[in-house]
Parts: C-alpha cells; sequence; structure tokens
C-alpha cells in the first residue's frame, strides 16, 4: 500500500515533493496502519477512497499554484521581449519600404512604441497595471531624450521623433489603462 | 524596518487553515497528530489527507502563520524524520482574529434565531 502512496506522489510538482513527499508517506504509512488494526473492511474502502480523493484534489491545487509561480516570473521577460519585437517590427517595416521619406520613419517609431508597449502588457498578464506603467515609463523616457535635445538644438526633427514616440506609446497605453480601470471597479 | 504583516488582510481562513492553525494553538504538532486532532474538534466533519494537509502547510509556512521547529518533545516517542510545526506570533494573530470574525458571525444567526446555542453544531465541543 506504502509503494502504491510512494508513486502517487511522483504526480506531484518537484518542489513539493521534495519538500513533503518523504513526510506525506509517514502520514499515509500511520492513517493506513491505523485503519487496517482498527477498522472494518469498509472502512479501509473509505479510506482509499479518501486518499484517492485527497490525491486528486492536492495535485491539481498544487498544480494550479506552481503554474501561477511560473507565470508570475515571466513579468521578467517583459522588457527584452518588448524590445525585441520592436526591433522585428523595425527590420520588417525597413525591408517593406524601399523609399524613406521622414513621414515613413515617424510612423514607424510610433509603432515600435505602440507595439513596444502592448508586448511588454501582454507577456505579463499577472502584473498587467505594474506592467503597462512600466512600459509607457520607458517610452517617456525614450521619446524626451531626442525631443529634448531637438528642442535644445531648436531642430524640429528629433522633437518630431520624439513626439510621434511618446503618442505610439500613450495610443498603446490608454485602451490598456481604460481597460483595466474598468475591470477593477 | 520589516513591516508586521496586518492579520485582517488574510481573513477569512479556510476551514482547514483555520483547524490547523486551532490544533497549533495548543502547541507543536507533527503531521500525523495534526490530521487527527483536527479530525477529533470537527467531530470527523474534517478530515484532512497527507495531499490536503502539506498542502496547507506549504502555504502557511509561506505565509508566516507556522513555522517549522527544530525541538522533539519527546525524543524516545519521536521518528526522528518527523518535522513539527509551530504558530508564529502572525498566526496567533491571524487565528484570534479569524475566531472573532466567526463569532460575530454566530452572534448575527443567534439574533436571527437560526440555531439555539444550548444546542451547538457539531465539532464545538472545547
Amino acid at each position: 500500500m506504502s509503494c502504491a502512496y510512494w508513486a502517487l506522489l511522483l504526480f506531484y510538482p518537484q518542489t513539493f515533493q521534495r519538500e513533503h513527499g518523504r513526510e506525506m508517506a509517514l502520514l499515509f504509512r500511520d492513517s493506513a496502519r491505523d485503519v487496517l488494526t482498527n477498522g472494518a473492511g469498509f472502512d479501509v474502502v473509505r479510506f482509499v477512497l479518501h486518499i484517492g480523493h485527497d490525491w486528486a484534489r492536492s495535485l491539481c491545487r498544487e498544480g494550479v499554484d506552481m503554474t501561477r509561480a511560473v507565470l508570475a516570473l515571466r513579468w521578467i521577460a517583459t522588457l527584452p521581449l518588448a524590445i525585441l519585437t520592436a526591433a522585428v517590427a523595425q527590420q520588417i517595416i525597413g525591408m517593406l519600404i524601399t523609399r524613406f521619406s521622414p513621414g515613413w520613419i515617424l510612423g514607424t517609431v510610433f509603432l515600435m512604441a505602440g507595439i513596444f508597449v502592448t508586448v511588454g502588457i501582454a507577456v505579463a498578464p499577472s502584473r498587467r497595471d505594474s506592467v503597462a506603467r512600466i512600459a509607457i515609463g520607458v517610452v517617456v523616457g525614450a521619446a524626451t531624450i531626442p525631443a529634448g535635445l531637438g528642442a535644445l538644438n531648436r531642430s524640429p526633427g528629433p522633437v518630431l521623433f520624439g513626439a510621434c514616440m511618446l503618442a505610439g506609446g500613450i495610443a498603446a497605453y490608454l485602451p490598456w489603462r481604460v481597460c483595466l480601470r474598468s475591470r477593477s471597479t | 524596518m520589516s513591516r508586521r504583516p496586518h492579520a485582517d488582510a488574510l481573513l477569512p481562513l479556510t476551514p482547514a487553515v483555520f483547524h490547523i492553525l486551532l490544533v497549533l494553538a495548543d502547541g507543536e504538532r507533527h503531521g500525523y497528530a495534526i490530521m487527527r486532532e483536527v479530525a477529533h474538534d470537527s467531530d470527523g466533519a474534517l478530515q484532512l489527507g497527507p495531499g490536503t494537509l502539506y498542502g496547507c502547510l506549504r502555504r502557511m509556512l509561506a505565509a508566516g502563520l507556522v513555522d517549522e521547529s527544530d525541538e522533539r518533545p519527546d525524543p524516545e516517542m519521536d521518528d526522528e524524520r518527523r518535522r513539527y510545526y509551530r504558530i508564529t506570533d502572525l498566526g496567533t494573530r491571524v487565528v484570534r482574529a479569524e475566531a472573532g470574525r466567526l463569532a460575530t458571525a454566530v452572534a448575527a444567526a443567534q439574533a436571527r434565531r437560526l440555531f439555539d446555542r444550548k444546542a451547538p453544531a457539531s465539532g464545538a465541543r472545547r
């Protein structure tokens, strides 16, 4: 009976199994000894059903907990993934456009900022609110540098560049902001 | 400076967590003793299996409600492989707060004559 329970323990997530598997087996052994010593035939059947039910229920619960823990760590990958996606989008647009004009460049910047914010939020579903704020913060920071330098040099190009980046970030951020706020209320 | 967690933030407790904390409020216990006492306290209504018990204990350890104990209450009678658990200060505050919350609910039910105090529901033996 104990061997069968050891086999059932193998289905639990490894960390849980490592931390509590031995004790769970001990507890099962003691409970089984109690039932076999003091119980009648029906008690043994009831015990086996109880253990089976407990195993299935706790297996689901621990599985869900482990999945949540893994998903919670996804936010770490948010920033590099968002940068990578925006860079890939820029390369694809670069391949499609044969004649570059200032309008196309500004449109690409707008799009890259929007993709960056959207991917950033979508990667970490459990932390959308904080990731949305971080992503728009990064875009504002990145847009302020060229816009500020352009303003200092009285050059309209960098200012437009920064403004388009900011507009792209805000355009992607605002729908999320509205969506998240309506969900929380 | 560490912030002291507020007990109310962890309420309401699940019946299993509440009963485990009640048992540990009496002193350190190992898993099997917890399981038996919870079944006894609840008149058999709450039968914790190994998976449910250690799942709860894992979450309670993470929340700081219980702690592992290094001491062995009776080394001669004891199996060295067993781990003992004890309630923490936070755990004590949380179980008190939950008991207070339940008492308020019971008082409200009594005021509406939903049950008689002289004939308590099963499990209220202490």
